[in-house]
């Protein structure tokens, strides 16, 4: 088990709460429309899943789809990468997040989650993630 | 020349793409790559030069921004679109299609972090540049070592006591770079730009290298005279010597923690995209003794009558297609995933350079004495797919990375699920 969250439970309301305001709430949703990108993030220590489309954030076995960008990584990375604690381009040289699908979607994507990283703290405030 | 696709799923898009970079390579690459191959280095680049007309129209069509995404101000194409528009340009000319890959390697780079100073310093006017005075080199090679650089994953690449000749260490809020890069960095003495590889912690033998994006108009920064060669003459390459230049910690990309894997990714792409230009100068070489077979009476008939010249065409066709397939196999699959296969891209690098090697030899074969004239196209495509077989390391050293990384991952199995 990872350091940040308790249980996959506490590991899913975060995940959810925290995307369903970015795509729903915060216009990435159009975004994810217009580029024709989803994404499914498979999670260790909790294990789990979760998965982003235009409509839809999805967490549990039913993420478990195929979507247009499948990212693999521990929980602990999620939030590390979240913080800016871990650059993309280190965190897949080093394996911590491995990722398929079309690398230009990736990076065309990786403007559109800029809107993230301000947010992230308060979400884990919110939620009781440890940061501090 | 028009060929069948072998790809049935090519869309409108992709094949209107296909049209577009062939008359581009048609009309403008082609006349300037010939002009440019008879003039010394130096005039190649002078400011008169028409390099400098070509590189002003392939900025202006956007085709120096093919790799970035929209996002950025670049174009939105997919792997497939970007391989075929890679093997046009270099039916046009691989000296030049080389070079304007490499002029956007440093605005690439800093996509792949996405960090503001980056996207707002390289990338941004890399992007709206349309005049090409925004130019990019790949800096890598040094002197005393040029395939010991392209051994990512090899023994070799990690052993201190191979000493890098360009280094950079952090003081302060700024790394300081000194040393030299090689003659053969590609766009070397045009670039405004540098994607430049030093090596940051020595103990760790190349391995612990960093890349960087830097502009080269700092303090310290000098060039060396053209390079001259035998190939791809319309291929800028030069030397480029750092004297205590200092560049903001920004500046990084990645350093030594990440470094090897890194570079592992970074040469299954380019590797694959010499693959991919293989084919067009293959394709080149294939289309002008097609043409002149045809054409050429001897013994009261067109050679392409004489079993042997039609054994030899099919030998040519044969290489083109299976060059095709591989390169854009290999280009695809590492631009769909971000655990590298480095080594099908290394297959693709030296099965294509080496067909288009021997396609440009047979074709010489039929041309005959003409082939041996500076009257014809072929004995070009022949000097710059020579250069090939060396060019973005060398077949004989990618063979040995290759082997080694076969041997130590085969079956290498795909663990994303």
């Amino acid at each position: 088990m990872g350091v940040y969250f308790k249980d996959q439970k506490h590991m899913y309301e975060f995940l959810e709460d925290l995307w369903k305001h970015i795509v729903f709430e915060a216009g990435l949703g159009e975004k994810l429309r217009a580029y024709e990108v989803s994404y499914r993030y498979k999670i260790t220590d909790p294990d789990g899943y979760i998965y982003i489309d235009a409509d839809n954030v999805i967490t549990g076995e039913e993420a478990n789809r195929d979507a247009v960008l499948r990212m693999e990584m521990s929980a602990d990375t999620v939030v590390l990468f979240w913080l800016k604690k871990l650059s993309l381009p280190v965190a897949l040289a080093t394996r911590k997040i491995k990722a398929k699908g079309p690398i230009p979607k990736m990076l065309k994507m990786t403007p559109a989650l800029k809107p993230i990283y301000p947010i992230f703290p308060e979400f884990c405030k919110k939620h009781n993630v440890p940061i501090d | 020349m028009n060929y069948l696709d072998l790809d049935i799923n090519l869309n409108e898009d992709d094949i209107a793409l296909r049209q577009s970079a062939h008359r581009f390579a048609k009309e403008v690459m082609r006349p300037i790559a010939k002009e440019l191959d008879e003039m010394t280095p130096e005039q190649v680049i002078a400011k008169d030069s028409p390099f400098w007309t070509f590189m002003k129209k392939a900025y202006e069509l956007g085709y120096h921004k093919i790799y970035i995404p929209d996002t950025y101000g670049g174009l939105d194409l997919t792997p497939l679109q970007q391989a075929i528009i890679m093997e046009e340009l270099a039916w046009g000319s691989v000296g030049l299609t080389v070079g304007l890959g490499v002029a956007g390697f440093f605005a690439f780079g800093g996509t792949l972090t996405g960090e503001d100073y980056l996207v707002d310093n390289f990338v941004t006017p890399f992007c709206e540049c349309t005049d090409a005075s925004i130019v990019g080199c790949w800096g890598i090679t040094e002197p005393d070592h040029g395939s010991d650089t392209v051994m990512p994953g090899h023994p070799i690449f990690s052993d201190p006591n191979i000493k890098g000749q360009c280094r950079a260490k952090l003081d302060g809020d700024e790394y300081v770079i000194n040393g030299q890069k090689a003659a053969w960095v590609s766009m070397g003495t045009v670039a405004t730009h540098c994607f430049l590889f030093c090596q940051m912690d020595p103990s760790m033998g190349f391995a612990g290298s960093g890349i960087f994006t830097i502009p080269l108009d700092l303090p310290g920064v000098s060039k060396g005279a053209p390079l001259n060669k035998i190939g791809q003459r319309d291929l800028n390459q030069g030397e480029i010597f750092f004297d205590n230049v200092r560049v903001p910690k920004d500046c990084l990309i990645v350093g030594p923690e990440a470094y090897e894997v890194f570079l592992e990714t970074t040469l299954s792409l380019t590797t694959a995209s010499m693959g991919l230009y293989s084919i067009g100068i293959a394709r080149a070489a294939m289309e002008e003794a097609l043409e002149y077979a045809k054409n050429r009476i001897q013994g009261g008939k067109p050679l392409i009558e004489y079993p042997n010249v039609q054994m030899k065409l099919f030998e040519m066709f044969r290489k083109v297609e299976t060059t095709r397939l591989m390169s854009r196999a290999a280009w695809n699959y590492n631009m769909n995933n971000t655990e590298s296969a480095e080594e099908y891209s290394i297959i693709a690098k030296v099965h294509g350079t080496q067909s288009a090697y021997e396609v440009a030899h047979e074709a010489i074969q039929i041309f005959g004495g003409n082939g041996l004239s500076k009257e014809y196209l072929i004995e070009k495509l022949f000097r710059d797919a020579r250069a090939m077989l060396i060019e973005d390391g060398s077949n004989d050293t990618l063979a040995i990375s290759a082997g080694h990384k076969f041997i130590q991952t085969y079956p290498r199995m795909n663990d994303l699920t």
